[in-house]
């Protein structure tokens, strides 16, 4: 349940950042409920957030992340 | 300039949010910088001894804290704070990339899980190997895992994934666990934990994720005792005050703790310390909170006779 509540606050942080702009949606997974998938993209550990980038894993990070290193990868992503 | 504060605080747990409170109520233009909310506190289930509160979860009293200093007018980065300097009569604090210049700083990031400092470790550091049961446990139900540490939170994290792994080892330096005897009791009733006693962690191995620990004696590290199969570390050797970065900045005592006088006052005047990152003795929530509030009062003190105002009493009205 922790765990659930972290991701969620890392959710909203994503999604301020990325608010603006139509082409990026953020979302969020309770791990709990969906184990398949979790497993699925390797997630080992709570908080995990993947950026997708035409439907594929552009990057994964563990862990919280800062504001400079979440804006440094979503301009990657957005190249 | 945009980046301007009367006072930084470096740290979001409840020294630093309980500072933001008395500070935003001083009319201070603050700021908290920190990775997350809450800190330690946040990833406690049950909090039983906060004064007032029955009981609560750590996550909760982290919301209510940052929404009531925010409403007081706080304002907050996510961000982590990676050096602090003078210049002049102000200070700035840097992040990666940005700068805030501050009047007075309040140092309140709390303490970091300690690292084994092994090979593997680093690089299998959520592939694996992890600080924090309580967020990660439901990841190894049926599987192997290993617990490294003998203390309170070492033997409750052995406990706790007990009922969720199918075999949990829980490797420590000397035969004897330091945990309260009800937990070590507790420990010893579960059939599926192996006590890997006079051990310690050699490396721990994995492609892309762990494999397995290798052991070795706990005194001579050349004589490898054993590798076990396991899919998970979990590492709860204790806490440390972060404070590198500090270096040469404020004094700090040999476990590296920032010294504060009682009115948390550090040695470079206008920064202060408050909470676990202290050299206070016991790292409480709701002495990091009045910490937070001290050094808070005395920032703006500070901040105020600088300037050659009044400082008003902490009572009355608004």
């Amino acid at each position: 349940m922790v765990a659930m509540k972290v991701l969620c606050l890392a959710v909203e942080r994503v999604d301020s950042l990325a608010f603006g702009s139509a082409d990026k949606k953020v979302g969020k997974m309770d791990v709990d409920s969906s184990p398949m998938t979790a497993q699925k993209y390797n997630i080992m550990s709570i908080p995990s957030l993947i950026i997708f980038k035409n439907g594929e894993v552009f990057e994964t990070m563990i862990g919280m992340q800062t504001k400079d290193t979440l804006l440094e990868k979503l301009a990657a992503a957005a190249k | 300039m945009e980046n301007k504060y009367d006072l930084v605080i470096v740290g979001g747990g409840p020294a630093g949010l309980s500072a933001a409170i008395y500070a935003s109520r001083r009319k201070l233009k603050t700021l908290v910088v920190a990775k997350a909310i809450g800190g330690q506190m946040a990833l406690t289930n049950e909090i039983e001894n906060y004064p007032g509160l029955d009981m609560i979860s750590g996550f909760e009293l982290a919301e209510k804290l940052s929404k009531q200093a925010k409403g007081f007018g706080a304002e907050f980065a996510y961000n982590e704070i990676s050096s602090l300097e003078k210049n002049g009569d102000d200070f700035i604090v840097k992040t990666m990339k940005e700068e805030y210049h501050a009047k007075a700083v309040i140092l309140a990031f709390g303490l970091t899980p300690r690292d084994l400092g092994v090979p593997g470790e680093k690089e299998l550091t959520g592939r694996g190997v992890t600080y924090c049961a309580t967020c990660d446990g439901p990841f190894y139900k049926n599987k192997t895992v290993a617990v490294v540490g003998g203390g309170n939170s070492a033997v409750d994290a052995a406990v706790y994934l007990s009922d969720l792994a199918e075999k949990v080892y829980l490797i420590h330096r000397t035969d004897k666990l330091t945990a309260e005897g009800t937990l070590v009791d507790l420990a010893n009733s579960k059939k599926n934990i192996e006590f890997l006693f006079g051990n310690q962690v050699k490396e721990i191995k994995g492609e892309g994720k762990v494999e397995s620990v290798v052991l070795a004696e706990a005194n001579n590290l050349e004589k490898v005792t054993g590798e076990y199969k396991v899919d998970g570390v979990f590492i709860e050797i204790g806490y440390q005050a972060k404070t590198g970065w500090l270096k040469g900045t404020v004094d700090l005592n040999e476990k590296g703790e920032i010294m504060v006088d009682k009115n948390c006052s550090t040695s470079l005047p206008g920064v202060y310390g408050a909470g676990d990152c202290t050299d206070h003795e016991y790292k409480q929530i709701v002495i990091a909170a009045g910490d937070g509030a001290k050094s808070a009062l005395r920032a703006y003190k500070y901040i105020t006779e600088k300037a050659g105002g009044k400082v008003l009493p902490d009572w009355g009205k608004k």
